[in-house]
């Protein structure tokens, strides 16, 4: 499951080609975006605004009629990591319990059980958002004896990753 | 440290085989008569961790989390001193896991160790055990847990140990092997 994003791009050139130009032919199809260069759906693509640390591939190009503005239907392929959304586990024996919390909201993201631990400075994620686990703390664990009386939980505090996924104007 | 690869050259039937073909053969031969002597090999996930500084561990049959703090072995560093109560299984796989406390004076009444995965809450996160009840116990006798188990990466195991003798007791320390627990990986 990845993300959708349109781009919308705009041939900002001028409205006919120098040939036309020429014979003053003022405004011709010579320019803009020619539909057989853009068979190439299901291609990795980078676009200015996207954030090249993920992978992106085109599923659609449609051009409008004036051959001015061509609109790119991309998904956005996440890569692999820990998905605190999916408690899937592979493994027998007993489970952490874990309950991320948002770091600026305090908002529990996610209560569940897990067949590990999260780490100080692991990046995780949950659905598409990403996250770094900024701190992890026992709070059922006895100061002294350093052990649970009742359920262990792990409360990790989670910091959304910045990512920079907004076309830049121009 | 993984093993280098050599790239062994392929001859095909009817080409003729040239002296710089031969000789990265022979290149490649003396390469690996060295990593052979070198010992080059993928070093197996493992971890020794002991305890030199002695524990008091509170009476009860709650138990306390041993604290470790030198490691003898830590390849693909599975303990840190800053969680010294911890061993977190960084390559997925089946793991041999030891446990060893030792006490360090004659006392009367049960002990236990034990080894808590994801968690210390007992017996819930309990994969290994050992209790026992004994009485006039010499000094230095052991608890010992062990088992063979199936751990993910970022599992995470928690030695602890107990007794309940009436009144707190110290571990054991002064020889090279203490109180420790062993983790090893065995195999995928």
């Amino acid at each position: 499951m990845g993300m959708t994003t349109m781009v919308t791009l705009r041939y900002e050139g001028a409205p006919s080609c120098v040939d036309c130009q020429r014979i003053g032919v003022p405004m011709c199809t010579h320019v803009g975006f020619h539909p057989e260069a853009w068979h190439v759906a299901g291609q990795g693509v980078h676009v200015a605004g996207l954030d090249d640390r993920y992978e992106h591939v085109l599923r659609s190009a449609e051009i409008s009629p004036d051959r001015k503005t061509v609109t790119l239907v991309v998904d956005t392929v996440r890569p692999h990591g820990t998905d605190l959304a999916r408690q899937l586990s592979w493994r027998p024996g007993p489970k952490a319990y874990i309950r991320a919390v948002h770091h600026d909201t305090g908002d529990t993201i996610e209560d569940g059980r897990y067949d590990f631990l999260l780490q100080e400075g692991q990046t995780v994620y949950h659905g598409n958002t990403q996250y770094v686990v900024h701190t992890v703390e026992h709070p059922a664990r006895d100061p002294v004896t350093g052990v649970a009386d009742g359920p262990d939980v792990q409360v990790a505090t989670l910091k959304p990753m910045q990512t920079d996924t907004v076309r830049p104007t121009t | 440290m993984t093993t280098p690869t050599p790239v062994i050259p392929s001859f095909t039937d009817g080409v003729v085989v040239h002296q710089a073909d031969l000789n990265g053969l022979a290149s490649n031969l003396t390469n690996i008569y060295n990593y052979l002597l070198g010992g080059f090999r993928t070093q197996t996930p493992m971890a020794v961790i002991n305890q030199t500084i002695a524990q008091t561990i509170p009476t009860g049959a709650t138990p306390a989390a041993i604290v470790l703090d030198t490691a003898v072995v830590n390849t693909n560093n599975m303990w840190v001193g800053s969680v010294p109560s911890q061993i977190t299984i960084q390559t997925a796989g089946t793991y041999l896991v030891m446990l060893h406390v030792e006490w360090g004076a004659a006392f009367s009444g049960y002990r236990f160790a034990g080894v808590t995965l994801n968690g210390t809450t007992i017996p819930a996160n309990y994969i290994a055990n050992c209790p026992y009840y004994d009485t006039g116990q010499v000094s230095g006798a052991s608890s010992i847990a062990s088992c063979v188990y199936p751990f993910s990466a970022g599992a995470a195991l928690f030695p602890l140990g107990g007794q309940g003798s009436g009144s707190s007791q110290p571990t054991s320390t002064g020889a090279a092997l203490n109180t420790f627990i062993a983790v090893c990986r065995l195999s995928d």
